[in-house]
Formats: structure tokens, C-alpha cells, sequence
């Protein structure tokens, strides 16, 4: 375990964090076939429209692009978080952490901010079995950036308060498996829901 | 008379009357037991506990208290079908399909899953060698999660009625306006928050297997119940989010007026999609841990090591693979063409290769064996070929051109009642009569053991092989009567008898519970039985501190042969640094608030549902800040005693 060599030395305590790695790959594999299921009802559903819109009627890349960046740049600025933190550097940490956790927020603000479009053009769940796909699956996405974002300021609270010790590494350590795994499903949606969507290709 | 409810109203019948009453004495029972019997702090004790032995026991506790219920259920539904043209009390139409569906999903989902993930919390660590499981307050959280959503399923039937779409709850019949709305929410928020429980289980043992193993403990050392076990927790968790989806979106559709499963624009077969995706590998998430456990009691009853260990660990791994691949069987007549069909039919007859590899591996571990009957050993033989019986039907229901004729069929429930009662509940017997002494340090008595087996085994058959009859005669599943002309009276009238046989029978197991707790040996040997595996190393019952020093394992049976040299097993020279986590109540909180929001979903009183919700993040964050004054470390500092793993 060359990656936990350094951070003993910090603590003075022998451990590994990879129970709860694994642990937290274990239960990212189950939410994948959540999300599978939800792309499925989603596609399986992108025709029944009914009185309301359908995909490229309301779906457009432009105003998603710069959510999108955000939330990508965030699994960017969380690995330097965890280098910083596998050097010691607490200060290092909790400034790029705090970065993530605020492009968390932001990338949410812009999901709230597309709803509320769509919902002000009579676009609702109840409207249609593509609307309520296409909200389920975007909106389930949209829980866990929130809970990964809320769990960040708990993080935050954790290093601030008793600075680095082995809880801390760890906690940080399944939470970064986490975060880019909630990206990975966002470029899937990104692909799938937006960029095909948007040119009518289903 | 009846009394509004929310969005609901209870109706004062004479079932829900006895339902109240039947409450009221229990829970007065039980009020009065741990008063003056228990007392109120070994209560408490036990609700805090992270310890996988109390918690298996409390699984085991739990699930056959189920286990009586769905029996009860069982029995109503084989009173109303004992004649023809019948009313039995309430149970027809609307109160039947309430029974017959409370009875199907107690049964998977809170007697078989709990009493397996029990006997699995039991042993697993004992097979093995591990300290505790990876997560003990996960497993804890499993445990009450699990009580909460089979209490919701429970309660529904006081509260305006149980759900009645079945257990495999099929759309559109399960949206609201074709069935009981409550019901079908009760349904999906029972099942949703016991199968967080479930999904936590899963990975909660995968990871105790992949690292907490003891030194020398390689994978193919494993005793095969912990093999099965593990194969089992993999499938529950590629399987359990399939339902948990196919849930949300049930409830999207129940409480959210969405149109996901609706008939008009909706998908209803995507329900069905999901659900079997979920539940056809439910049926080997079911059977792979007693298929486990089979051949570890036939091994040590018949005084050979098993045979063809490896083939019996790919014959596992194989019917898990395929496992997921055969979901469109249970679908063959909703009309996807005989292409789709032909491909599934294959897969599924596929899985009878490895399962007759596990048969005839059984077969020849017995021959030439010293062979010894107590009643572990006899429920492991009588399910040999009873389950020889439901696959050999299970075959036939693969079969396309046949199907057609069997589905929905009486042939079916007795299909899988010889897969599942033989397979399942057989195997949970033999596991309680095996390892009772590790739980309280004393055996089950013998004689009362075999009349329990005998009645068990006569009253099954009696009760599940005139099924196949029925059905082929032209009895469709979930219907409540039938005429006189359809001469089914003989067949169904010799089932009510054999239902009744095995009630009796289960509660002689009960009686020999109590009596075997009056009259038996306390704290016998920690190897009654000359047994050839880790668990027995141990004292009984197993000491709350199992390994002071984790023993180390040079071959797969390390106590038989440590028996057979005369030597003692080795253990480590000291003990290994580890971490011990102190007992909680955050999670019989966190199964409290659960149960609240479920309640505010089910009758769509968002005043509290929204109040548990936060409660649950509130209790999520607790635990989060106070996880460090939760722990404590235990051994010596240093690399040597747990490094093991590399």
C-alpha cells in the first residue's frame, strides 16, 4: 500500500483505509445498476410524449456546457485536494476541497435554475412518461451531487476541527470514489440525454 | 363501521378486529416478557449491539416470527381453497389477493432473506476467522432497516388494508386506481427501505471476506457455506438497485402521478423488466447460501471431506452468472417471439448443468462415508431429492411450447415451493439444528428433531405435489375458488391437510426450542459433533471475544486435520492491531426515522414524511461527527500479526 506509506508516518498509526475503499467500489457498483435502470425507463420512455414536448424540442447543449465543465473541473479540483492531503498540506486541502464542494453547489444552481425553465414552459413530470424519465434520471443525478456536496462540508468541518488523522484520510479517501463516480454518470447523461437528445437522434 | 385514516379509512371487519387484538396481547406479551424475564437493559444492550452474533440471532428472531405469519397467511389461503365453491370467514376477492400477496412477499423477503443473512452473520466469521464483520454498525443498520420495512409490510393489513397486487406487484394492476393505493405504497416503501438494508449486507460481507480472512485463510480454503454466502452477497448486489429502481419509479407513479407504468402512454412490461432482473436472481440469492451449507453438514456428517470442492465453488459461480441472464423466462408468454424465448429457454435449461454437478458432488461425498443421522444431516438429505423434484419441474416450466400451458398455473407455486420450502427452509432447519450450540451452547434435542423433520417432510409433499396436479388439471394461480365440476376438490382438500401437517411440524420446532432450552446441556464442548472446520475450533457458546490471536490456516479442513495429527491448531503470536467500534443506537434511530418518512410516503402526509427524511440526514451527520469517539483500537502496534493480506 504505497499510497497510505506517507500518511502513517502522519499519525504514527499502522492502517489502511482500503476496507472502506472497497466498500465504497462495492456500493458504486450497485448504484450503477440503479443508474442503468434509470437510462433505461429514460429511452425506453423518449417517445411517449404525449401532449408535451419531446427531446430535441426541449432539450439544448449550449446552456449545458458550462455546468458540465464545472462539474468535470470538480473531480479535477478534488484529486488535487487528496494530493494535497497525502503531503500533509491540511491548508492545501481544505482550499481545494472548498473549491469542489462550491463547484458542487454551483453546477446544482444551474440544474435548479433548468428545471424551473422548463417547469415555467408547463414541462412537468406529471406532463408526460418522457418528462418523468427525463426528470427522474437527471433529478436522481442532481441528489447525489447534493448529498456529495453536503458530505464535502462535513469534510471541510472534520479537517478543520482535528486536522489530518486517519478517520479524515479515509473519509476523504471513499469520498473521492464517490465524487467521480457521480462525474462519470454525468457524462453519460451529458452524451446520451443532452447532446443526443438535443439532435433528435431517439 | 370504519374509521378514516389519512387518505385511508380502516374498516371494522371481524378480520381486522382479531388482527388489533392479536396485536395487543402480543405486544402485551412481550412488554410483560422483557419486564419481568429479560429485563428492560439486556434489551437495550441488544438493540445497540454491532456484534454479528447477536445480530444473526436477532436475523434468525425476526425472520421466523415472519415465518409464522406468512404460515398463518398460507393456512387462511389453503382454508378458503380446502372446498369448492367455499367461503372461509373473510377470504375472498379482495381479502384473498391481500393474503396471498402478504404471504408471497413475507415470505421472500422477511422470512427467507433474514433467516439466510442470520445464518450467515453467524457463521461467516466463524468459517473464516474474522474478528467481526468489515462494518459492524452497517451491519447493525442492516438489521433494523430490515425489521422496519418488514414491519411496514406487516402493519399494512391494520391500516386500511395490505397490498394485492401480488408479490411480484405487476403494472398497471399495482398503480393506484386498479388496486389498494396504501397497499401498494406499503409495498414499495416495505421493500425499499428493507432492501437499503439488503444492498448494505451485500456489501458489508464481500468485504469481510475479501480482507477479514484470517492468516492462511486463502480463497480456496473457505468452507463452502462462506463460499456460497459470498457468491450469494454478490448477486444481492447487482440485483437489489434493480428493484430499488423499479421501486422508485412504482412509487413515482403511486404518490407523484407520473405515467412510467401506466397503460395509456406508460411501459407496464418495463416493470416487469425490472423485477425479474431483480428476482430471478433472487431465487439463487435464496438457495446459493444453504446449497453452502448442505455441503458443509454432509461432509462432516459423513466423515469425508467434500467432494470435488472446486467443481462445487464453479458450479456456484456458474449458476450466479447465468443467474442473470434468464429473467425473460418468467415472461415467455407476454409475446416477445419465439427468439427472445428460445435464447432464454437455453439459458435456463443451462443452469441445470451446474446444479446437477452440485447433486451428484452431494451424492459422492456421502458414498463410502461414515455416514451419522442427526437432524441436520436429515433435512440435508430429504432436500436432495426434493429439490431434485423442483428443478426437475423447473426444467419443464423452461421448456417454451410447455409454458404456455403451465404459466399462471397452479404447476408453477408448486414448482417453487419444492425450489424454495425444500431448498430454503429446509436448509435454515438444518442450519439452526447445526449450529445451535455456537449460538447458545447447547444442542436441539434429537428425537423431537426427527418427529419436526418426518412431519416437516410427509406435510410438504402432501401439501406442494398435488399442486402440480391442479395446475395441469386447469387451476390457475391467485384465483379464490373454484367449482365443484372442475374436479379439484380431491387434490386441494390433501394440500389443506398438508398444510396443516407442517404447521404442527413448526410448532413441535418451536416446543423443542423451549424444551431443549429446559432440559439440554449448557455450554457442551466447542465440537459436539467431531466437526472439521474453523467454527468448531471455538468454544459454545462462541465467546463475545472469539480470537484473542487469529488462528492460522494451513489447509482446508484445519481442524480435522489438526485432529488427526494430534497437534493443536496454530495461532498468531500476538495479537494483530484492529479497530472495535462500540455498540450505537444511532441505527434503531435511523430505522425510526425510515420508518416515519415511509409512513408520510405511504399515506402522502408530507408533513411526515418530510420530517423523517430530515431526521435521517440529521442522524447521518450525527454519526459522522462522532465516529471518532465511537472507536477504539485494540492488539499490539505492529506489522506482523496483520499484514496477512498484503
Amino acid at each position: 500500500m504505497a499510497d497510505s506509506a506517507g500518511i502513517s508516518s502522519i499519525n504514527g498509526r499502522p492502517w489502511s483505509e482500503a476496507d472502506d475503499r472497497l466498500g465504497m467500489w462495492l456500493f458504486i457498483g450497485a448504484e450503477t445498476v440503479v443508474f442503468l435502470c434509470l437510462f433505461a425507463t429514460y429511452l425506453a420512455l423518449s417517445s411517449s410524449t404525449l401532449e408535451g414536448p419531446g427531446p430535441s424540442e426541449i432539450l439544448e447543449l449550449p446552456p449545458i456546457l458550462l455546468p458540465s465543465a464545472l462539474l468535470l473541473l470538480s473531480s479535477w479540483t478534488f484529486h488535487v485536494a487528496e494530493k494535497g492531503l497525502e503531503a500533509g498540506q491540511l491548508k492545501k486541502t481544505i482550499i481545494w476541497l472548498g473549491i469542489t464542494m462550491v463547484l458542487g453547489f454551483a453546477f446544482l444552481g444551474f440544474e435548479i435554475h433548468e428545471f424551473t425553465l422548463y417547469a415555467a414552459e408547463g414541462a412537468v413530470l406529471t406532463e408526460s412518461p418522457f418528462l418523468a424519465g427525463f426528470f427522474v434520471l437527471v433529478g436522481t443525478h442532481g441528489a447525489h451531487v447534493l448529498f456529495g456536496s453536503v458530505w464535502m462540508a462535513f469534510l471541510l468541518g472534520h479537517l478543520a476541527s482535528k486536522k489530518i488523522v486517519w478517520t479524515n484520510w479515509k473519509r476523504i479517501r471513499a469520498f473521492g470514489l464517490y465524487w467521480h463516480f457521480v462525474d462519470v454518470v454525468w457524462v453519460f447523461i451529458f452524451t446520451i440525454v443532452y447532446v443526443l437528445g438535443s439532435q433528435g437522434m431517439y | 363501521m370504519s374509521i378514516p385514516f389519512f387518505n385511508t379509512e380502516i374498516k371494522l371487519v371481524s378480520d381486522v378486529i382479531f388482527g388489533y387484538i392479536s396485536v395487543l396481547l402480543l405486544g402485551a406479551g412481550a412488554l410483560w416478557f422483557v419486564t419481568y424475564k429479560l429485563k428492560w437493559n439486556v434489551l437495550w444492550e441488544w438493540m445497540r449491539t454491532t456484534d454479528h452474533m447477536k445480530i444473526g440471532i436477532m436475523y434468525l428472531l425476526a425472520g421466523f416470527a415472519f415465518f409464522l405469519r406468512g404460515g398463518l397467511d398460507a393456512l387462511f389461503v389453503r382454508m378458503q381453497l380446502a372446498f369448492p365453491n367455499w367461503d372461509f370467514w373473510v377470504f375472498q376477492g379482495e381479502k384473498y389477493n391481500q393474503m396471498m400477496t402478504t404471504h408471497g412477499t413475507t415470505m421472500i423477503f422477511f422470512v427467507a432473506m433474514p433467516l439466510l443473512i442470520g445464518l450467515m452473520n453467524v457463521a461467516v466469521p466463524l468459517q473464516i476467522g474474522a474478528r467481526d464483520l468489515a462494518f459492524p454498525f452497517v451491519n447493525s443498520l442492516s438489521f433494523w432497516l430490515f425489521l422496519t420495512g418488514g414491519a411496514l409490510v406487516n402493519i399494512s393489513y391494520l391500516l386500511g388494508g395490505s397490498p394485492e397486487a401480488g408479490w411480484t406487484s405487476y403494472t398497471p394492476l399495482a398503480v393506484g386506481g386498479y388496486s389498494n393505493n396504501t397497499g401498494n405504497n406499503f409495498y414499495a416503501l416495505g421493500l425499499q427501505v428493507s432492501g437499503i438494508g439488503t444492498i448494505l449486507t451485500a456489501v458489508n460481507f464481500i468485504v469481510t471476506i475479501v480482507k477479514k480472512r484470517a492468516p492462511g485463510m486463502t480463497y480456496f480454503r473457505m468452507p463452502l457455506f462462506t463460499w456460497g454466502s459470498f457468491i450469494t452477497v454478490i448477486l444481492i448486489l447487482f440485483a437489489f438497485p434493480a428493484l430499488a429502481a423499479g421501486i422508485l419509479l412504482l412509487m413515482f407513479d403511486n404518490i407523484f402521478a407520473t405515467g412510467f407504468f401506466t397503460g395509456e402512454s406508460g411501459a407496464p412490461l418495463l416493470w416487469q423488466h425490472f423485477f425479474w432482473i431483480f428476482a430471478h436472481p433472487e431465487v439463487y440469492i435464496i438457495v446459493l447460501p444453504v446449497f453452502g451449507l448442505f455441503s458443509d453438514i454432509i461432509s462432516h456428517f459423513s466423515k469425508k471431506p467434500v467432494f470435488g470442492y472446486y467443481s462445487m465453488v464453479i458450479a456456484l459461480i456458474l449458476i450466479a452468472f447465468l443467474g442473470f441472464m434468464v429473467w425473460v423466462h418468467h415472461m415467455f408468454t407476454v409475446g416477445y417471439g419465439p427468439t427472445v424465448n428460445a435464447i432464454f429457454a437455453i439459458s435456463t435449461m443451462l443452469i441445470a448443468v451446474p446444479t446437477g454437478i452440485k447433486i451428484f458432488n452431494w451424492l459422492f461425498t456421502m458414498r463410502g462415508g461414515r455416514l451419522r443421522f442427526p437432524t441436520a444431516m436429515l433435512f440435508s438429505i430429504g432436500f436432495i431429492p426434493t429439490f431434485v423434484m423442483g428443478g426437475v419441474t423447473g426444467v419443464m416450466v423452461a421448456m417454451v411450447a410447455a409454458d404456455y400451458q403451465y404459466h399462471d398455473s397452479y404447476f408453477v407455486v408448486g414448482h417453487f415451493h419444492y425450489v424454495m420450502v425444500g431448498g430454503t427452509i429446509m436448509g435454515v432447519f438444518a442450519g439452526i439444528y447445526y449450529w445451535m450450540p455456537k449460538m447458545f451452547g447447547f444442542l436441539l434435542n434429537e428425537t423431537l428433531g426427527k418427529i419436526h423433520f418426518w412431519t416437516f417432510l410427509i406435510g410438504f409433499h402432501l401439501t406442494f405435489f398435488p399442486m402440480h396436479f391442479m395446475g395441469l388439471n386447469g387451476m390457475p394461480r391467485r384465483v379464490y375458488s373454484y367449482l365443484p365440476e372442475d374436479g379439484l376438490f380431491g387434490l386441494n382438500f390433501i394440500s389443506t391437510i398438508g398444510a396443516f401437517i407442517m404447521g404442527g411440524s413448526v410448532l413441535l420446532f418451536l416446543l423443542n426450542l423451549m424444551y431443549s432450552y429446559k432440559t439440554q446441556e449448557r455450554r457442551i464442548s466447542g465440537d459436539p459433533w467431531q466437526g472439521r472446520t474453523l467454527e468448531w475450533t471455538l468454544p459454545s457458546p462462541a465467546p463475545s471475544e472469539r480470537w484473542e490471536r487469529l488462528p492460522i490456516i494451513k489447509n482446508r479442513e484445519p481442524l480435522w486435520k489438526a485432529k488427526q495429527a494430534g497437534e493443536n491448531l496454530m495461532y498468531a503470536e500476538k495479537e494483530e492491531k484492529h479497530m472495535e467500534e462500540h455498540s450505537s443506537v444511532i441505527p434503531v434511530l435511523l430505522a425510526g426515522a425510515f420508518f416515519t418518512a415511509s409512513f408520510g410516503f405511504i399515506f402522502e402526509v408530507f408533513w411526515i414524511a418530510v420530517p423523517g427524511i430530515i431526521g435521517i440526514f440529521a442522524l447521518l451527520a450525527y454519526r459522522s461527527v462522532t465516529f471518532d469517539k465511537n472507536i477504539e483500537w485494540s492488539g499490539e502496534n505492529g506489522q506482523e500479526g496483520g499484514n496477512h493480506h498484503g
